[in-house]
């Protein structure tokens, strides 16, 4: 009878744990990582009684957790891709919509900004036109930095985030020391196999939770229950009961953004770039990549609207008849230029870098961040490499004198001075700064510059019907070497300003007009240039590297003296070796050639030699002067000839310059060598304007002329050397020449004659192009002046305006809108992207989950089931105890 | 398969914020008219976006141009008009003053009207826009183009300039004209010249030079085209020497204010004080200004002397400005012309840039608007959806075990 109470007993107790644990389950139906219970009925062993085992009733063995440990470890993985998406997600979405809005936006502001130098074009004196054209001007400015400003926030936004989140982690990480500490604690204390649930429970919720925050990995520890739990790539984090702590410092890359490190042994090492997954992964790469990316895109379109506008602005005139100057803060200011290199915070000492970034060509450049390392194995190489990937841009050794620089992708990386060591670190960031440095510098209504400085002029009694061009601004300073250009050295003119004057139908001559009355050649002199008619014909060199040597070797400076007329006559011009070198400026590579001058050569001669020669153009041209024409009055009248043509006079004239002159001109061989004749009634004047030789023999009997070699290089060409030729003798004048090299090509001489030993190369860059068409007439001129009070020229304004469609970035094919909107499409796809990543990371998770939730969540209809099970079993085992009370009382009852 | 309490919450709730949210996303496309509400709706329809757009506000900026181009154009058309109407008064002047019985009187009273005309001609020539800026002086808008020296002659104080201004992507179209162009570079009948003052003076006031006359066509052809060079030697003596060759014309005359100088078939005066240095120029030239070769009739009618000679000189040079002013007609006539076809190509570009604008616009429309019967059908679905969804939802989570105990 006892057997049966104390099976019911068993029965009894048993169930009402049972109730308990499931009325445990319905109480924490909604409690945050709960697992279901359930308690575990075993059968006592049962006893032999003789006849047979004797069932013992049952017993609760175990009270579980129906958890399975891969779909818990799927949900935390899931967990992470999920959080790191949803991360991602939120930040894209702050960008995407503040790029392309029409209120925060670039493209209206730019459009504006370049509607506004359209309107100033079409109106050019109009003050409202020009203010209205600052104010769009500040209002791009405000829009570049408050969108460079949002961004940068943004930064902040993210940095604080990852601040918290890993204040969040090292107390996640605690929690889970003290998780691990009691599991331990229970395992000492208990002797059964069980395991204390909640703790468990507790263990894979902070789990789960660490796991929103950055990706991790478990191994079971040696306890059953402990984890061991590692971030990154095996970065232990919780190892038995003990954690590491996570910290932020500034990075020593930039100071304006954390890093992520852990503390191992006291050391903070910094594991920002092993980090992947979860909220912690997801801002980390949002920050280092796109939103860098798209900060350095807006700073590349700054710079290079800056620049181009600037470089268009200089070449232009304002109102106060001076040269434009900057309109937006130069680009390649110092402190601007110095910014763009950080040094690593853990270089060696001393601290005494100094290093600049200059921009060359804004088209060439790239929105990358590079790094300049020191690598070794000496002190003085260095590579700069591309980041992230440290590919390989350029590497070279310092000279050991400062400064030093080394050019790539359209920028000038200069070393100013300092101690570089080995293992030093640089951090590159061209573009990073461009739209918050944007600056308008001009801020009066006058300083504008819409007009161009130059103009030309047709004289009003010009014959021919050749027309000059507006003319074209190219530079202000020489783009090869950075020198200003010195004609316009003087404010608000002309130095000097030009005159270009027909010699004869189809040659030119630009002088120097600051005196009108008395024009002078230039310095580097543009006599007797070639004209062709019909075509347009560009006046100046469009080359900013072409020099110019002209012959001024002592040679040509003297006439030889008058020889007998029946020997052979020469020039006396020395022989030379002129010796070229021509620098290929594509391949930089650099190659000699030379050319011997024989004695005797004339200039036409040498010209056409030296032109032979690449990038060499030679012209030339003889002027001699005849004058003291005297006749002794005897029967044979004075006769001269001319390169062996006998100019007669014909009765009744007599002999005087005009008449000969007429001679010269009308005389076809004479016409073919090119020489013409000038007379002013008393002096006649040669000139072979392809730079024939000119030879000059007296006949008659007694009689005499004098002739003079011309410098053509001064105002009035004096005169250089004079003989008196009489009857019987003659003499040869040699030409001049003036040789044009283009950019690279440099000239000397063996020796001197024509050619000085040592000539003068001199720049004939102008900065400016002015072309004349048409049929020109001898004696016809043209000047080309400043533009002073040029108030409705437009010319500039225009310039400026067309820069909007004009390919500017990628290598001159993407204007700045263009530029602008790849980066919009950039983020756009980034985001779509996200969108479709957070939502099959959320479907994941939701598939996780309801795995887990399956198999552990608790479901309250099984647990109204399950009650009315155990109740009614429960009643049952009351019934047993009941049945054996009875039993027991109706034995009582057999006594009484 | 087990499903478990929170589940059935979650899961209801769930379905019911992912239908919100995307009918909150129809509503805002619906309220806003637009299909793309971020880039990242749709990247590649962004950008063209942003780049039509961009199109579209350029293609407004070529229209604004052409209506302040069609405005500038039509004002210099009827001011040239205007001009011309006076001119061709002056040439009738002319053939009134060729008759044969004229007396001296009669051709005075004319010199009087004509020189009313040439007046009203240079203040035409010298109009202003509503801004205040000159028509007709190249890119010197705030300098009269025609002024009188210090002679009583009127010269042109302009340039060549010519304003461009942008119509379309790639085309620029001339805004204004020059003074030069229209009215001193016209063709004259005869050989002429003109004299100026060189800039680079030092007497203080500048000396002057009066424009002068031709007094022997035939002498003054036989030198053309050289120029001349009247150089001061010092303040008391000039010399005139030829500019190409040097030759030397007059050495060291002494110099008296206002006296003649006659040189190869003209005659000019020079005035004022110049210095040593100073120097004046006479350029030969092929071309007669306007208001020149009115100002040259007025001093032919005026100078008018009663002899056989002077009659015959008087004819000549009503003739020559007869002449000369219709070489001046076809000159504004041409500068009209110009002008007219200039309107034209303005004109066909204003069209294009309409048809432009409105193809823009409807590709515009295509990528960024709603299509509202699409989109109201989508929200209609969402929308039963959405109550679908509640209505189950509360159905099955009103269902409980517990409610049976």
């Amino acid at each position: 009878m006892s057997d049966i109470i104390g099976i019911g007993l068993t029965g009894l107790k048993s169930h009402q744990i049972a109730l308990s644990v499931t009325g445990n389950n319905v109480a924490n139906v909604n409690t945050d990582g709960y697992t279901r219970q359930q308690a575990i009925f075993t059968t006592n062993q049962s006893t032999n009684v003789g006849s047979g085992y004797l069932g013992q009733g049952v017993n609760i063995t175990d009270i579980q957790r129906i958890a399975e440990d891969f779909i818990i470890g799927q949900l935390r993985s899931d967990t992470s891709l999920y959080a790191s998406a949803e991360a991602t997600l939120n930040q894209a979405e702050s960008i995407d919509n503040l790029l392309a809005s029409t209120t925060t936006g670039l493209t209206p502001s730019l459009t504006k900004f370049f509607e506004s130098f359209q309107g100033a074009a079409d109106d050019p004196t109009s003050v409202p036109q020009r203010q209205l054209l600052l104010t769009n001007t500040e209002g791009l400015v405000a829009r570049f930095q408050s969108l460079n400003e949002s961004l940068n926030s943004q930064k902040e936004l993210i940095d604080q985030e990852l601040e918290a989140a890993v204040a969040e982690i090292n107390s996640l990480a605690q929690g889970l020391v003290e998780i691990n500490q009691s599991i331990a604690t229970a395992a000492t204390t208990s002797t059964s196999t069980s395991q204390p649930n909640e703790l468990l429970d507790a263990r894979d919720e902070t789990l789960r939770r660490i796991a929103e925050l950055v990706n991790v990995t478990t191994i079971p520890a040696g306890i059953p229950g402990q984890v061991n739990v590692f971030i990154g790539n095996g970065q232990p984090l919780v190892i038995g009961t003990n954690a590491s702590t996570i910290t932020t410092p500034e990075s020593p890359r930039d100071s304006t953004r954390l890093d992520i490190a852990m503390q191992i042994n006291g050391v903070n090492q910094v594991i920002s770039g092993n980090l992947s997954g979860g909220k912690i992964g997801a801002l980390l790469d949002f920050r280092d990549n796109e939103l860098s990316e798209v900060q350095n895109g807006l700073g590349l379109v700054a710079l290079a609207l800056a620049d181009t506008i600037n470089e268009q602005h200089s070449l232009g005139m304002d109102l106060e008849n001076k040269l434009g100057g900057q309109f937006f803060a130069d680009i390649n200011e110092l402190t601007a230029a110095r910014q763009r290199v950080t040094p690593n915070a853990n270089n060696l000492l001393p601290d005494d870098h100094s290093l600049r970034v200059d921009i060359v060509d804004v088209g060439q450049m790239t929105t990358d961040t590079y790094e300049l390392r020191f690598d070794g194995p000496s002190d003085q190489d260095y590579k700069v490499v591309r980041l992230p990937e440290a590919e390989v841009v350029v590497q070279g050794s310092l000279p050991g004198i400062f400064p030093a620089s080394v050019e790539f992708e359209g920028i000038d990386l200069v070393f100013e001075s300092g101690t570089f060591k080995q293992g030093d670190y640089f951090t590159v960031e061209p573009t990073r700064y461009g739209a918050r440095d944007i600056e308008q510098v001009i801020d009066r209504v006058e300083e504008i510059a819409l007009a161009s400085p130059i103009r030309a002029q047709s004289n009003l009694g010009n014959v021919g019907s050749a027309e000059i061009s507006l003319g074209t601004m190219l530079d202000i300073t020489n783009p090869i070497n950075g020198a200003s250009i010195s004609i316009f050295d003087t404010e608000g003119e002309l130095s000097p300003p030009l005159g270009i004057r027909f010699i004869t139908d189809t040659y030119y001559e630009v002088v120097d007009m600051s005196d009108p009355s008395n024009p002078a050649p230039l310095n580097p002199p543009m006599n007797n240039i070639p004209y062709s008619q019909g075509l347009s014909n560009q006046l100046f060199t469009s080359d900013p590297g072409e020099t110019q040597i002209s012959s001024l070797g002592a040679d040509t400076q003297t006439l030889p003296a008058p020889a007998a007329s029946a020997g052979v006559l020469v020039n006396g011009y020395g022989a030379q070796n002129l010796n070229f070198l021509i620098r290929d400026n594509e391949t930089g590579v650099v190659t000699a050639q030379s050319y011997a001058v024989a004695a005797n050569s004339s200039a036409e001669e040498i010209a056409s030699g030296l032109t032979a020669i690449a990038g060499v153009k030679a012209n030339a041209y003889t002027q001699v002067r005849l004058s003291n024409f005297t006749d002794n009055g005897d029967a044979t009248p004075l006769e001269i000839e001319i390169n062996g043509e006998t100019l007669a006079i014909a009765p009744p004239a007599v002999f005087d310059p005009d008449t000969m002159a007429e001679a010269i001109n009308n005389n076809t061989n004479l016409q073919d060598q090119n020489i013409i004749a000038v007379s002013n009634g008393v002096e006649l004047e040669l000139r072979a304007l392809s730079g024939a030789d000119i030879e000059v023999v007296v006949n008659g009997s007694g009689d005499s002329v004098d002739v003079s070699k011309l410098d053509p290089y001064s105002a009035g060409t004096p005169v250089l050397s004079t003989q008196t030729v009489v009857t019987g003798q003659g003499v040869v004048a040699g030409g001049t020449l003036d040789v044009k090299m283009s950019n690279g090509v440099s000239m000397t001489a063996d020796t001197e004659s024509v050619f000085q030993l040592a000539p003068p190369a001199a720049s004939t860059y102008l900065g400016f192009q002015f072309s004349i068409q048409g049929i020109a007439a001898a004696g016809d001129q043209f000047t080309i002046n400043y533009n002073t009070d040029g108030v409705s020229d437009n010319r500039n304004a225009l310039a400026m305006a067309q820069l909007e469609g004009a390919g500017i970035l990628n290598g001159g094919v993407v204007s700045y809108g263009e530029s602008y909107s790849k980066i919009v499409e950039e983020v756009g796809t980034f985001t779509a992207q996200a969108r479709l990543d957070e939502d099959s990371a959320a479907s994941l998770l939701d598939q996780s989950k309801s795995q887990r939730d399956a198999l552990s969540g608790v479901s309250l209809d099984e647990e109204a089931g399950r009650l009315i099970q155990f109740q009614a079993a429960y009643n049952a085992s009351a019934q047993v105890v009941s049945v054996a009370r009875e039993l027991f009382n109706t034995l009582l009852g057999a006594f009484a | 398969m087990r499903v478990s309490t929170q589940q059935i919450f979650e899961r209801g709730i769930n379905q019911i914020q992912d239908v919100t949210a995307q009918q909150a996303k129809t509503q805002e496309q619906l309220a806003t008219g637009k299909r793309v509400l971020t880039p990242a709706d749709d990247p590649v329809a962004s950008t063209r976006i942003l780049e039509l757009n961009q199109a579209l506000s350029l293609n407004q900026t070529y229209q604004r141009n052409i209506e302040l181009v069609e405005g500038r154009l039509s004002l210099q058309d009827s001011t040239l008009g205007g001009i011309n109407e006076v001119t061709q008064r002056i040439r009738e002047l002319a053939v009134t003053a060729g008759n044969g019985a004229l007396s001296a009187d009669d051709l005075s009273s004319i010199a009087d009207e004509v020189e009313q005309r040439l007046e009203q001609l240079a203040g035409l020539i010298n109009s202003q826009d509503a801004n205040g800026e000159y028509l007709f002086s190249g890119f010197q808008g705030n300098v009269e183009p025609f002024q009188k020296n210090v002679s009583g002659a009127y010269e042109y104080y302009g340039d060549e300039g010519r304003r461009q201004v942008q119509i379309d992507a790639s085309v620029t179209i001339a805004s204004t004209e020059n003074g030069f162009q229209i009215f001193q570079d016209v063709k004259a009948e005869s050989n002429t010249f003109y004299t100026v003052a060189s800039a680079s003076n030092q007497a203080q006031p500048p000396g002057q030079i009066s424009a002068g006359l031709i007094i022997d066509q035939e002498e003054y052809d036989a030198f053309y085209p050289e120029d001349l060079v009247v150089e001061f030697t010092s303040p008391t003596q000039y010399s005139v020497r030829e500019r190409s060759t040097g030759r030397s014309l007059l050495s060291n005359v002494t110099y008296q204010e206002n006296q003649p100088i006659v040189v190869k078939g003209i005659q000019f005066e020079v005035s004022g004080s110049p210095t040593t240095g100073d120097a004046f120029f006479v350029e030969s030239s092929a071309k007669q200004g306007l208001l020149t070769t009115v100002e040259k009739f007025v001093y032919t009618l005026r100078n008018f002397d009663a002899t056989e000679n002077g009659r015959e000189v008087l004819t000549q040079g009503i003739d020559a400005a007869i002449a000369n002013l219709d070489n001046a007609e076809t000159s504004i006539l041409a500068a009209r012309g110009q002008i007219g076809a200039r309107l034209n190509t303005v004109e066909t570009t204003k069209e294009q840039l309409k048809d432009v604008e409105v193809l823009t616009q409807e590709f515009l429309t295509d990528l960024e608007s709603v299509d509202y019967a699409e989109t109201v059908s989508l929200l209609s679905i969402q929308q039963f959806t959405l109550q679908a969804a509640y209505s189950s939802f509360s159905q099955i989570t009103s269902l409980s075990l517990f409610d049976r105990l």
